[in-house]
């Protein structure tokens, strides 16, 4: 089904901040809620969804703002073809009313040359005909079958990707999907080819250049993962310091080391990864 | 006995050589002799002191000996074996040195009795050793009866280990060493000196002190003192000792009496012999036969001086000095040593050669003593109950004095208690858990074992750390497969020196005996057993001892997969978040929710990078991220991978919020990002996604959570920090610090796993 993105935020004096939907295809909201909202097309309405409102935890920081106030909405809601306007409703009262631009905004992407785009840091660059729009960047590696997003929908012109990061492939694409809140437009590359990259470890402790106090016990830990075949792997991650050899095999490592600077690597298949720790007094 | 060589025959010798069978084994005095024989040379052969050994040696003990050797077979009899007792080369077998330590003794005490009896030694040593180190059972208790090692009971079996064939025995070099030393020894015994007292009348003084001069009154002595002619007077430690004569006349000898003057007979060693010192005896022995040769043999390359007998005593007592030197104590102690409280210990003394005893407290918080005035010599009291509340140790000196000066002995008891050690209970902890081990265990999860133990004292008494507390307790929890039957130890304990209590605080982390239970057995049904004691001294069994045990289920779960987002701010000048960051944060929920070791399957992180309008900064950019991140599902349907999206953003002071959290609504992703740096705040977080609400301590922002409590009702645990929260923190859902996960949050993840 035809259906709008839908994420907005009621403020505690009754505004209610509507972010711009991206026009998908999905199955709205069926449960009930606090929030109505209702597409019209040439005043005739068209469809009805309603949709919940929650309040988002606020973890206060060392320097908390002013108490979280605002509730938010988030969802899909029916968008059929025709739709001009909708209109949204909050305890009887209605928060906001939107049309539907007459005019199409227009966009365009600067896609970097087949033969440059498979490694390193690119940027993907979008312009649109009006002001205000969204765009986010999907990358496929399998012909757009499975799509991952590189970034979040925002008014960014300039998207950079590491290629040097993402699965790789000899059917890889970029896709641009792009919004002025009502009409959203998809724009693909052509295909590109992408090393595959194999098996990757992530060293998830300790962090690199960390200090740790002689003695005390280091937890090593670490996890494989194979881009192309998306599975991950806790075994066979053999532990070493440049200063004391081998210190264990597994995911999760407790080693004590000498004092001095260590370069800790782990390896598993042919991958591996280092960071560097001192320990010291 | 045939063809035995002597220079001068010796009556009445003993063939066949006494056993453990013999019944003359336990009661011939002839044995006793020998026995006492071997204990002087041991005086001899040990010495290390200042003072030159007493070379004095009994001559009835040195023909007991006589007739042991020469009645053992290998000499009588001529009698093979065809092995010996592996007498050289070094050992580390405690039990093969003690046999060699009784073929020293054997072969050092055969020597030189048979050298004292007029044996030539050229001709018996061979025999003496193969006697020394036969293996069969008679000789192996002979020669161990000899030194009154162990009187009674089976002799100890012989293993191959401790044998040497006969051929090899006897062509080592060291095996004719031995005949060399024995040659020596043999050699500096044998001498025609006597001992007598004759001419003796009386003493100048029947009581007498080291150093003292001692006239000798007589008749008969000459005009000067015979060039073969030595005064020998008696000293501690047994036998007698030369004294040096001042002054000589027919009727009075003056002499020095030795520092180690004692109570004995006077008299004269008469004769000339040509002196043999036995130089080599140490260094052979002690080389080829090692420490215990060393100790039986060092004193010989230092005594200087023959072998004699004492001088006989004088049958109306004419030449016998009564009391010498300072006082003897011969017994101070108590009995027993230590009591339980309101015990009665014994004190009893025993003095000899004092004028005076005085018994006085030295240190400790020992009672005072009731004692007779005058203390006698000899004596004893039984104390009053000794009580209280703190244990008493108990030091006493006893000072004897007499003219020649003064001795003094220290003796203690002490009153103590002994504690009843109990297992109260054992509560095996993921992060918190309820007194009858009721909160549900994930397998494969960091894990921790709570002993409680009861000290058993309830009425105060006190070690001197606390009243009813006792230390030094030891532990060990084992953990037991039901289902394989493995059997897993759980280490050592968190504080190596556990203290056991009357009473227990569960909130108090040392109020028990805390271990980590290695992960490999945090699988299935398991039995987790734990024994505690408290040591006795080396080779006694515990003072107090007690176990207990628990059973536990581990319950598997599924992995949690995450999609991490890492979130640049062009804003912040903090550094942009890392793959290590954002497991720094997931320690958070690692330590206090239910998951699994390896119990998250991270996919690719990927990277964002927010617009300058997008500023987190401002606390409505963290609504409207936390927005687009739970909608961004709608956007790629079709994402190859998933997960909880897992946001970490800068660690920046100047952020209003330390994370933000959206749970599934409806059809979103669950969503939450968290600055980095921030585990506990992450563990909040996360909670959310999985439905949690908040807990109103003030502050947190509406829908509350009625399921959850705002604080924790029993103490939570980080195992991995080793930290203790008491029950009454708070819940992790508020935003109250500090904070831990209660009970109803950890079920409530526990059943969710994965959402």
């Amino acid at each position: 089904m035809r259906a709008l993105t839908f994420a907005g935020i009621l403020h505690e004096d009754g505004r209610f901040e509507l972010q711009p939907g991206f026009i998908v295809d999905g199955e709205p909201n069926q449960v009930d809620g606090e929030l109505e909202v209702v597409v019209s097309g040439k005043g005739r309405p068209l469809a009805i969804t309603r949709l919940i409102l929650d309040t988002p935890c606020a973890y206060p920081s060392a320097t908390p703002g002013e108490p979280m106030t605002v509730q938010v909405v988030a969802g899909l809601i029916a968008f059929p073809h025709g739709a001009t306007q909708f209109s949204v409703f909050h305890e009887g009262k209605v928060i906001l009313e939107q049309d539907v631009p007459e005019v199409h905004p227009e966009f365009k992407v600067d896609w970097p040359s087949p033969q440059s785009i498979g490694s390193g840091r690119q940027t993907i660059s979008w312009v649109s005909s009006v002001e205000g729009c969204l765009a986010t960047l999907g990358y496929s590696n399998d012909e757009g079958i499975t799509w991952s997003p590189m970034s979040l929908p925002s008014v960014n012109r300039d998207i950079v990707v590491d290629m040097d990061a993402l699965p790789g492939g000899d059917n890889c694409m970029f896709e641009l999907i792009a919004t002025d809140g009502f009409t959203t437009t998809r724009l693909r590359s052509e295909t590109f080819a992408v090393t595959p990259k194999g098996w990757g470890l992530w060293i998830l402790a300790p962090a690199t250049d960390a200090f740790i106090h002689s003695g005390e016990v280091v937890s090593l830990a670490a996890q494989g993962y194979h881009f192309e075949e998306r599975v991950p792997s806790f075994n066979d991650i053999y532990w070493s310091s440049s200063v004391d050899g081998g210190l264990g095999i597994g995911a999760r490592v407790s080693a004590t080391l000498s004092p001095g600077l260590h370069r800790i690597t782990a390896t598993m298949y042919d991958a591996s990864s280092e960071v560097t720790v001192t320990i010291g007094e | 006995m045939n063809n035995v060589p002597r220079r001068s025959p010796e009556p009445n010798l003993i063939r066949s050589p006494l056993t453990e069978d013999s019944p003359e084994y336990r009661m011939d005095r002839s044995f006793e002799s020998a026995q006492v024989f071997v204990e002087h040379v041991h005086r001899i052969g040990s010495w290390t002191g200042e003072l030159p050994p007493a070379t004095s040696l009994p001559i009835g003990g040195a023909r007991a000996m006589t007739r042991l050797v020469l009645g053992h077979p290998a000499i009588a009899e001529g009698a093979r074996n065809s092995h010996q007792l592996r007498l050289f080369d070094p050992s580390d077998d405690p039990t093969l040195e003690n046999l060699r330590e009784h073929s020293v003794a054997y072969l050092v005490s055969g020597a030189i009795a048979l050298g004292m009896t007029g044996y030539n030694l050229d001709e018996l040593a061979n025999g003496l050793v193969l006697a020394a180190t036969a293996i069969d059972p008679q000789s192996l208790a002979q020669r161990q009866v000899l030194l009154r090692d162990k009187p009674f009971g089976p002799g100890t079996p012989v293993i191959p280990d401790w044998l040497e064939e006969i051929n090899r025995f006897v062509q080592r070099n060291c095996y004719a060493g031995v005949i060399d030393a024995l040659n020596e020894l043999g050699q500096w015994a044998t001498n025609q000196l006597t001992s007598d007292a004759k001419g003796i009348t009386s003493l100048s003084s029947t009581s007498v002190c080291q150093n003292d001069r001692l006239t000798i009154f007589g008749s008969g002595f000459g005009n000067s003192k015979p060039a073969d002619v030595v005064v020998y007077v008696p000293v501690i430690g047994g036998g007698c000792r030369k004294a040096q004569v001042i002054q000589w006349q027919d009727t009075a000898i003056e002499i020095q009496l030795p520092a180690d003057v004692t109570a004995g007979c006077v008299g004269f060693v008469r004769g000339t012999a040509q002196y043999y010192e036995p130089q080599r005896v140490t260094g052979e022995l002690t080389n080829c036969i090692g420490a215990v040769a060393e100790i039986w043999t060092r004193g010989f390359s230092k005594v200087n001086s023959f072998v004699v007998s004492c001088p006989p005593c004088l049958p109306s007592g004419q030449n016998r000095i009564q009391t010498a030197g300072r006082p003897t104590v011969n017994d101070f102690r108590f009995t027993p040593s230590y009591v339980e409280t309101n015990g009665q210990p014994v004190l009893t003394w025993s003095v000899s050669n004092a004028t005076n005893v005085q018994i006085v407290g030295v240190s400790g918080n020992g009672p005072v003593l009731a004692l007779p005035n005058p203390l006698p010599l000899i004596g004893s009291i039984t104390l009053a109950p000794v009580g209280g509340l703190v244990p008493v140790l108990g030091r006493y000196r006893l000072i004897a004095s007499n003219a020649c000066g003064t001795t003094s002995v220290d003796t203690q008891f002490t009153m103590s208690r002994t504690p009843k050690l109990s297992v109260t209970r054992i509560e095996v902890v993921q992060a918190i858990q309820r007194i009858d081990n009721s909160v549900r265990l994930t397998a494969n999860r960091r894990t921790a074992v709570r002993v409680f133990v009861d000290s058993g004292i309830t009425d105060g008494f006190n070690f001197g750390i606390g009243a009813s507390l006792v230390e030094g307790i030891q532990a060990s929890v084992y953990a037991e497969n039901l289902d394989t039957g493995d059997m897993t130890y759980c280490g050592i304990c968190w504080t190596p020196n556990g203290i056991a209590r009357p009473t227990h605080n569960r909130d108090r982390l040392n109020d028990s005996l805390n271990f980590d239970v290695p992960l490999s057995a945090c699988t299935g049904n398991v039995r987790f057993r734990a024994t505690v004691l408290i040591p006795g001294s080396a080779g006694t069994p515990p003072i107090a001892f007690a176990t207990g045990s628990v059973d536990a289920s581990f319950t598997p779960k599924p992995t949690q997969e995450l999609l991490p987002l890492l979130i640049s701010d062009p804003t912040s000048t903090s550094p942009s978040p890392t793959m290590a960051d954002f497991f720094q944060n997931l320690t958070g929920p690692i330590t206090v929710h239910p998951f699994p070791e390896n119990g998250f399957v991270i996919n690719p992180p990927i990277p964002m990078t927010l617009f300058f309008t997008e500023s987190l900064k401002i606390g409505l950019n963290w609504t409207s991220l936390i927005l687009r991140i739970s909608t961004m599902a709608f956007i790629f349907p079709n994402t190859p991978v998933g997960g909880i999206r897992s946001g970490v953003v800068p660690n920046d002071g100047a952020y209003p919020w330390g994370g933000m959290a959206l749970p599934r609504i409806a059809l979103t992703i669950p969503s939450f990002i968290c600055q980095a740096g921030m585990p506990a705040t992450c563990t909040h977080e996360l909670a959310h996604t999985y439905g949690l609400q908040h807990v109103n301590c003030g502050g947190a922002g509406w829908p509350y959570d009625g399921g959850l409590p705002l604080t924790i009702s029993d103490p939570g645990l980080n195992v991995v920090g080793r930290t203790l929260l008491p029950a009454g923190t708070n819940e992790t859902m508020t935003y109250c610090g500090p904070d831990w996960v209660s009970i109803e949050h950890w079920d409530r993840i526990f059943d969710r796993i994965p959402i």
